[in-house]
């Protein structure tokens, strides 16, 4: 078992270089040169900030030297954790993903808590309940979830439930009201759910529904399986055959399934994170990528990559623990 | 019923399922008796309603599509289709135990041997963990299964799958059930496997006294091990009796077809013989006797095509549904 | 050319795979209907011009003005179309002709020539749609006709018109009536610029439906042949594909995109490109997974020992066979793209305006000023749900179709 562990850490370093040659290339391939490039179309840089710009280019990249040469200066730089300065914040980079991160990791692991305590019983029970009209009513409204795009369903809730022109239950924006910071913790942390309860069911509610269909399919197809027919006739009643027998087996598929969720979740991030207002990682590349800022950029989606990886990680392990022919490799 | 050691009475059960093409009759008022520690066999080819009949005595027919329309099943004395889930589920792996066709896929892969034994023990029977882990050893010991304290906490996936056959059997002995239902055990093994299962399944059939319902569509099986045989056709049941009858005797046109159809050793075959046709659709089955479209006597006859043939004692002990086994 | 077609004819050929999975797929209701609201969108898309237009599509001048077009009759719509909805129209007509040459081909065509003869018709239609594109880019000049019709028949300087069902342009803007809710001019309100909402609907069907297109043929050609040479080689060559396919799978998709979104300057095609190449992963690994089967198959082995070149085994044996995941992960890929390309849009990283595109219109659903315009955010959002479910629920019911198990008796 910790061999499988370290191996799987192993093999996620090549992983990482590869998403850092991806992310270096994709800066290098883009056309113009580093001015133009951060006015945009149409606009016109000061002499100053073109200098400024150039020169944090330049020193961070060395660009007169070979490719693979530059390409070696920003790992060396990004291995130690110094993605340069932000153009538009005057600070290092990594000062800025500190402080985004925590609340970004924060926003994702509420809602994959939230998706899978509300997704698996309620997946279990349709499988249960297949071919009924309660089945088929929650089939149609998970799929229909699932289709809907999160910036309209984010912006209607908005519209809806935050603003003056219909109901106000909800703050449209942030993280937290402007007077928290002077409230006690339990206060504050009331608030802060309070801030964070439409983000999290925009971010939420299409892996939800695909996970409810996965768990209703792995049902389904376990509920077929001869072991449960054998375990039928031991004598078992229905509610254990289910989740002592046919669930366990399910198990499996849908700790793999977290594997696409959080990329899914990460990338939605982006959306949501900009139409709340939640200074997330998504919001920092939202705002990077508007104002131009590379260095930014470049840092959001290494650690984007590697925030992936870390999950994929920990589903693995989950994997590992559950499947036992993994987690009892015997040494014969 | 009185009990003259009768362990299983079944009169007149019909099974059918619903589906959307219509009703398929897959058993259609099948009678027999099985005695104390005797074996049965239910002979028949595939799709005549053989399984089926044996998950209606187990009650383990699916809801929805399928329904046991009509009959009585006498276990015991007590006919257990008036039975509550909840009594059926007292009787299921503890009075009467089934074993399946498919030893690779019909145990748990997420759960140890060991652990799927107990559960059947300790469903059953107040014994404690450790004891029910004991007894669950005892039985892989029975089986004839090597290294039993080893292959306890091993999955399943370890193992082939003539040992995952024993294993199910050792499931199924585990709680001393009065009658053992063999869907075609051994099918889907080496013809070396199949030769040991058959003797371990005798061997506790005596130890035990066990009676054994044993499901197959191998005739050489039927022979070194029935006492008594039915022969299912189309959902029904064609010829009923004992063992050295059948293979002596047959009456009906099918079962001579079968024996006709075995190669014999010692002679000269150029091609095998076949019985003409194919077997009918559960929900497209021929008018009158079932059978006649393919029988070699009754496919000319009126009274085969148009009326059915119910099963009549013909002689002592032997039965048969046929208009010419009379005669 | 060889005359491949023979007559024929004992032309009882069985239902072919292709056939049965069609016979399957429309017995659903669910699956006929999404087929038919794909079709009202495609026609939306190629007649766009015609249904939602600002020209008129003939006007007869008044007797006032000059007495060279007193009386004349014009027709402006016309004369108004550019080459690229000429292009549209010649690419609508040799996609209808392929479909019914599909068609004849089932019934008319020895299943074993089937595949050359559809081969040679694709040619011969892509020959035509290059080469008409071509001479339309060259010919049709652009002119640029800014005249207010409307206007002009409200001035008197007309005296009859014909308009198209929505008589709005996209390009035009009319500050005077921005922002305006559902009426009876504007059916769907107006947007911050004054522009149509139910116009600047229709002409963004184009955009979507392109870039659905565009975006999923790129990552299939580009997933097949990655596909199909890991699974056949295998070893090496699997291995270093894998790891590249693991890399760019570990990058969530969204960031990616933006961030190359982000260095490279902003276009509808170099939009439909970063798509493509940023969703090849997925048809790969389905091809690869199917190809490592069919590889150890024996028609496979026959085919090598026959000595046939390594396209011919992929591309003509093998990968009719594996197609069918492929298929479905296509149609979701549409709805996926679809939706990516509006949530750029939405973000602010897509095409520009007046360009028109669902996505954003959707992000003028909330005004500067933080008030809800909720026509602007439930018209152009029902637009993205509707074909997203489309699409989506197409897909399912192509898996379904393909699943031999779920297979009732045809």
């Amino acid at each position: 078992m910790t061999t499988y562990i370290i191996r799987r850490i192993l093999l996620m370093i090549p992983t990482i270089l590869g998403i850092t040659i991806m992310v270096f290339a994709i800066s290098r391939v883009a056309p113009g040169d580093p001015v133009s490039l951060s006015m945009g179309p149409g606009g016109q840089l000061d002499a100053q900030r073109a200098a400024d710009v150039r020169k944090a280019r330049m020193a961070l990249y060395g660009l007169d030297k070979p490719i693979h040469v530059q390409y070696a200066i920003w790992l060396k730089r990004v291995v130690q954790l110094d993605f340069g300065d932000s153009i538009k914040h005057h600070r290092p980079v990594i000062d800025l993903i500190a402080e985004r991160l925590p609340v970004t990791i924060t926003l994702n692991v509420i809602s994959i808590i939230i998706i899978y305590i509300i997704s698996i019983p309620l997946g279990i029970f349709s499988a249960v309940r297949q071919g009924r009209f309660s089945d088929k009513v929650s089939s149609v409204i998970l799929f229909m979830l699932w289709s809907l795009p999160s910036m309209w369903a984010g912006q209607m809730l908005i519209g809806y439930f935050c603003g003056p022109t219909f109901k106000n239950w909800f703050p449209p924006a942030g993280l937290s009201s402007n007077f928290a910071d002077a409230l006690p913790f339990f206060p504050w942390l009331g608030d802060r759910l309070w801030h964070l309860t439409l983000p999290v069911i925009c971010l939420s509610y299409s892996g939800f529904a695909y996970l409810t269909k996965q768990v209703r399919a792995g049902m389904l197809d376990n509920l077929r399986c001869d072991y449960i027919r054998t375990a039928r006739a031991k004598g078992l009643d229905n509610w254990t055959v289910i989740f002592r027998h046919a669930f366990r087996n399910s198990l499996l598929p849908i700790i793999t399934i977290m594997g696409t969720l959080l990329p899914a979740m990460i990338g939605g991030s982006v959306i949501i994170e900009s139409i709340f207002s939640i200074p997330g990682m998504g919001r920092l590349a939202f705002e990077a990528i508007t104002t131009r800022d590379y260095n930014v950029v470049m840092a959001v989606a290494t650690t984007a990559g590697f925030l992936d990886l870390i999950g994929l990680l920990l589903a693995d392990i989950a994997y590992a623990i559950a499947d036992p022919r993994i987690s009892f490799e015997r040494i014969e | 019923m009185t009990d003259n050691g009768t362990i299983l009475s079944i009169q007149n059960l019909s099974t059918f399922f619903d589906t959307e093409q219509g009703t398929a009759k897959a058993v259609q008022n099948v009678s027999f008796d099985i005695k104390k520690g005797q074996t049965l066999a239910l002979v028949g080819e595939s799709g005549c309603g053989k399984s089926v009949t044996a998950l209606s005595i187990m009650r383990l027919i699916p809801s929805p599509p399928g329904r046991i329309a009509s009959g009585k099943i006498f276990f015991k004395s007590r006919d257990i289709l008036e039975f509550s889930e909840r009594q059926m589920r007292r009787i299921r792996g503890n009075k009467i135990a089934m074993i399946f066709q498919e030893p690779m896929t019909s145990l748990n892969p997420v759960y140890t041997i060991g652990s799927q034994i107990v559960e059947a023990i300790s469903l059953h029977q107040k014994k404690s963990y450790q004891q029910a882990w004991q007894m669950a050893q005892e039985m892989l010991e029975r089986v004839h299964i090597p290294d039993p304290d080893r292959r306890m906490v091993e999955y399943p996936h370890l193992l082939s799958g003539g040992m995952r056959q024993r294993v199910m059997i050792a499931m199924a002995i585990s709680c001393r059930p009065s009658l053992l239902i063999a869907d075609e055990p051994t099918t889907a093994l080496d013809v070396t496997i199949q030769a040991q299962i058959l003797d371990l399944l005798d061997e506790l059939q005596k130890s035990e006294n066990m009676s054994v319902l044993l499901i197959t569509h191998d005739l050489g099986i039927v022979a070194q091990r029935a006492d008594n045989v039915a022969v299912m056709y189309a959902s029904k049941i064609v010829e009923q009796c004992p063992c050295g009858e059948l293979f002596n005797n047959p009456l009906h046109p099918y079962t001579k077809g079968l024996l006709n159809s075995l190669p014999q050793l010692g002679t000269r075959q150029n091609r095998l013989n076949t019985i003409a046709g194919n077997v009918p659709e559960p929900l497209d089955f021929p008018s009158g006797c079932k059978f006649h479209p393919r029988c070699p006597v009754g496919c000319n006859d009126k009274k085969c095509h148009t009326e059915e043939p119910a099963l009549k004692q013909v002689s002592a002990n032997h039965y048969a549904a046929c208009w010419y086994a009379e005669k | 050319m060889k005359k491949l077609e023979l007559k024929i004819d004992n032309k009882n050929w069985g239902t072919s795979y292709g056939q049965l999975v069609w016979q399957q797929l429309t017995k659903n209701r669910t699956n006929l209907v999404c087929l038919w609201f794909i079709i009202v969108l495609f026609t939306t898309a190629v007649f766009a011009p015609l249904i939602a237009n600002d020209k008129p599509f003939v006007v007869r001048m008044a007797s006032t003005g000059s007495p060279q077009v007193e009386g004349k009759v014009y027709f402006p719509l016309f004369g108004a179309l550019t080459a690229n909805d000429y292009s549209v129209f010649l690419a609508a007509i040799v996609g209808a002709i392929l479909l019914f040459s599909l068609r004849r081909n089932s019934r008319k065509v020895d299943p074993f020539l089937r595949p050359a003869v559809l081969w040679r018709q694709i040619s011969i239609c892509t020959v035509i749609l290059f080469l008409g594109i071509i001479l339309l880019q060259i010919f049709i000049p652009r002119k640029l006709d800014a005249t207010d019709y409307r206007a002009m028949l409200a001035g008197g300087k007309a005296t009859d018109a014909v308009f198209p069902l929505v008589p709005y342009g996209y390009g035009r803007t009319d500050i005077k009536v921005c922002q305006r809710p559902p009426n009876r001019n504007h059916w769907l309100g107006t947007d911050d610029v004054g522009s149509d909402v139910l116009c600047r609907l229709i002409h963004g069907t184009r955009i979507s439906l392109s870039v659905g297109f565009v975006a999923v043929g790129i990552s299939g050609i580009v997933g097949i042949i990655f596909g199909a040479i890991m699974g056949y080689f295998g070893g090496k060559i699997d291995f270093l594909g894998m790891r590249l396919v693991e890399i760019m799978m570990s990058v969530p998709t969204f960031f990616l995109i933006i961030t190359i979104v982000a260095f490279f300057p902003r276009s509808l095609f170099n939009i439909m490109v970063i798509i493509g190449i940023t969703s090849w992963t997925d048809d790969a690994r389905f091809i690869r997974a199917e190809f490592l089967k069919l590889r150890n198959q024996d028609f496979v082995q026959a085919a090598v020992s026959l000595g046939l070149p390594l396209r011919s085994i992929l591309f003509r044996h093998m990968l009719p066979n594996g197609m069918a995941p492929v298929l479905v992960s296509v149609t979701f890929g549409v709805a996926g793209a679809i939706f990516i390309e509006s949530a750029l849009s939405f973000l602010g990283f897509g095409v520009a305006p007046p360009t028109p595109s669902w996505g954003q219109m959707l992000s003028t659903g909330v005004s500067t000023t933080g008030e809800f315009l909720w026509w602007l955010s439930f018209f152009p959002g029902l637009a993205i749900f509707f074909t997203v479910t489309a699409y989506n629920l197409l897909g399912e019911g192509l898996r379904d179709a393909i699943d031999p198990k779920l297979r009732k008796a045809v």
